[in-house]
């Protein structure tokens, strides 16, 4: 049961032109659900995000993708489930974030828009981040229904619920 | 034939207790695992395969299925269909204890719930204790909905950690050993920060008047109620407090008991657990059970525990391992002030 997909963010907060590189030793990526009945906490780890993304004159741009094959969620069950039957990541192993043109300020928490895509599926995200220095935390939330090729995972009872969160957190 | 499947089945027992340790995968409630919001006894299709997953050193595709998934389709993973939104789900336990130089059976029983579209169960339990067929723990649950459940029947209240083992301080000296299940109308509600329990009881013997010129009366010496707050920590963990009040109006006998105290379920590490409870009975005797377990490997663990019961204090070193679905194997060394004991357990679990 479980899905996917992450993506990541990341700004400077200065006026000045700069390109922040994300390889998979400067951040992590992780993600928390819900299982129902018993509000079971699902916490998928592992992953990180690589990609760039450009900074100049308070605006932010690039690309972000996350190797999702990389994730567990500390029960080998549910991440077969999870990879193979719900996110298919022999056929779709990356999540993918873009940013385009979207605003920022250093230091303080942000709310910007990103489209992110889970296999063959772009949708609308919103990010919420905070960067200082080289700092930068951020999260936003996915719906799952927003993403029907994905699904709700569910198995022997235990449905995830609708809406899971997603955290990052890099040093760049 | 598959009704004469289903009552070969309930020849075999039922889990009466629960894992808490579990708390440190993600398990921070017990109603994905157990039909009973409190956990112990029954397991949800859910549980019964994630026991295979997680709890069993080895295990085979089927094998988490009743009697090793020999009887599959009749009796699957999931629930055994009746008819339409009507399923039934079994469950038992046969428990061996050799304690120094003895040996018995310590549990022998069966368990079988009926489920109405998952909202409305009916779960019994049969067991042979000292030659004697008991049923120590039936009641009809009512899942209102994902948050609020509502039970009635003859079981343990909520009160801090339902241990696996019945004979620790927090259960056996506090009066909850086996075979001493109350009668209660449990009231839980539950959601992603944490779950209270109110637990009205009119305690273990309780007898059922139909002659009154009232109608049907229920006559009782005890009445009671336990609570239980807890909230979830983190990924892993589980706090809590309790409290406890009986009133028993016994002529000859009456008393008042008062329990309050505090638990933990903390996961320190995915392999590492401290399962912490400390009470305190009729404001003067200390009833405490500490149990720290590490899961050296998947399916064994080492436990070592300290408990105290009032004044005395008593010391556990345990192996307890999970070689396959429905297997436990368990050697324990217990020290108290007064005594010492060895005990093993074999357990086979439907």
């Amino acid at each position: 049961m479980k899905k996917f997909l992450f993506l990541g963010f990341l700004f400077a907060g200065n006026a000045l032109a700069a390109t922040y590189t994300f390889n998979k030793n400067n951040n992590k990526v992780d993600w928390q659900a819900v299982g129902n009945p018993g509000f079971l906490r699902i916490n998928a780890e592992g992953g990180s995000a690589e990609g760039v993304i450009y900074a100049d004159g308070g605006k932010v741009s690039g690309a972000l993708t996350v190797d999702l094959r990389d994730y567990r969620t500390g029960i080998e069950l549910r991440d077969e489930h999870m990879k193979n039957k719900y996110l298919m990541v022999d056929k779709y192993p990356k999540a993918k974030l873009v940013l385009k043109n979207q605003s920022y300020l250093e230091g303080k928490e942000i709310t910007t828009k990103g489209l992110l895509t889970l296999k063959d599926e772009t949708k609308p995200v919103d990010v919420i981040f905070t960067v200082t220095g080289k700092l930068l935390d951020a999260k936003f939330k996915i719906k799952l229904s927003d993403f029907p090729s994905v699904g709700i995972p569910s198995h022997l009872g235990v449905t995830v619920a609708n809406e899971l969160t997603v955290n990052v957190k890099a040093n760049l | 034939m598959k009704n004469l499947i289903v009552i070969i089945s309930l020849l075999f027992s039922t889990s009466a207790f629960s894992f808490p340790s579990n708390t440190r995968l993600g398990y921070s409630s017990c109603s994905s695992c157990h039909i009973s919001p409190t956990g112990g006894g029954i397991l949800t299709s859910y549980g019964r395969d994630t026991a295979a997953d997680i709890l069993s050193t080895f295990s085979d595709k089927k094998e988490a299925q009743p009697l090793h998934g020999a009887l599959d389709p009749y009796l699957p993973m999931e629930r055994t269909i009746i008819k339409e939104d009507l399923s039934l789900l079994i469950g038992g336990d046969f428990r061996y204890i050799v304690i120094n130089k003895n040996n018995f059976w310590m549990q022998r029983d069966v368990e079988l719930a009926v489920s109405l579209n998952k909202t409305v169960t009916l779960a019994v339990s049969a067991g042979y204790y000292l030659n004697e067929i008991e049923s120590r723990r039936s009641y009809l649950l009512v899942n209102l909905n994902e948050n609020l459940s509502v039970r009635l029947g003859k079981f343990f209240p909520a009160y801090g950690i339902l241990f696996d083992d019945h004979t620790v301080a927090t259960r056996r000296g506090l009066g909850w050993d086996q075979g001493q299940e109350s009668y209660n109308l449990e009231f839980a509600y539950k959601n992603q920060l944490g779950e209270i329990f109110i637990t009205p009881t009119v305690g273990t013997s309780p007898v059922l008047d139909m002659g009154s010129r009232k109608g049907y009366t229920i006559r009782t010496n005890e009445t009671g109620i336990a609570t239980r707050l807890a909230g979830y920590v983190g990924e892993k963990s589980q706090v809590g407090v309790s409290s406890y009040y009986l009133v028993n109006q016994d002529l000859e006998n009456p008393s008042v008991n008062i329990y309050y105290g505090a638990y933990g379920l903390l996961g320190l590490t995915e392999d590492i657990y401290l399962l912490t409870e400390f009470d305190i009975a009729n404001q003067q005797d200390i009833f405490s059970t500490n149990q720290l377990g590490w899961e050296i490997l998947k399916g064994l663990h080492l436990v070592g525990s300290y408990q105290r019961r009032a004044s005395i204090n008593e010391w556990d070193a345990k192996a307890q391992w999970f070689p396959r679905p429905h297997l436990e194997v368990s050697l324990a060394y217990n020290y108290t002030d007064i005594r010492t004991s060895t005990v093993m357990m074999l357990h086979y679990y439907l």
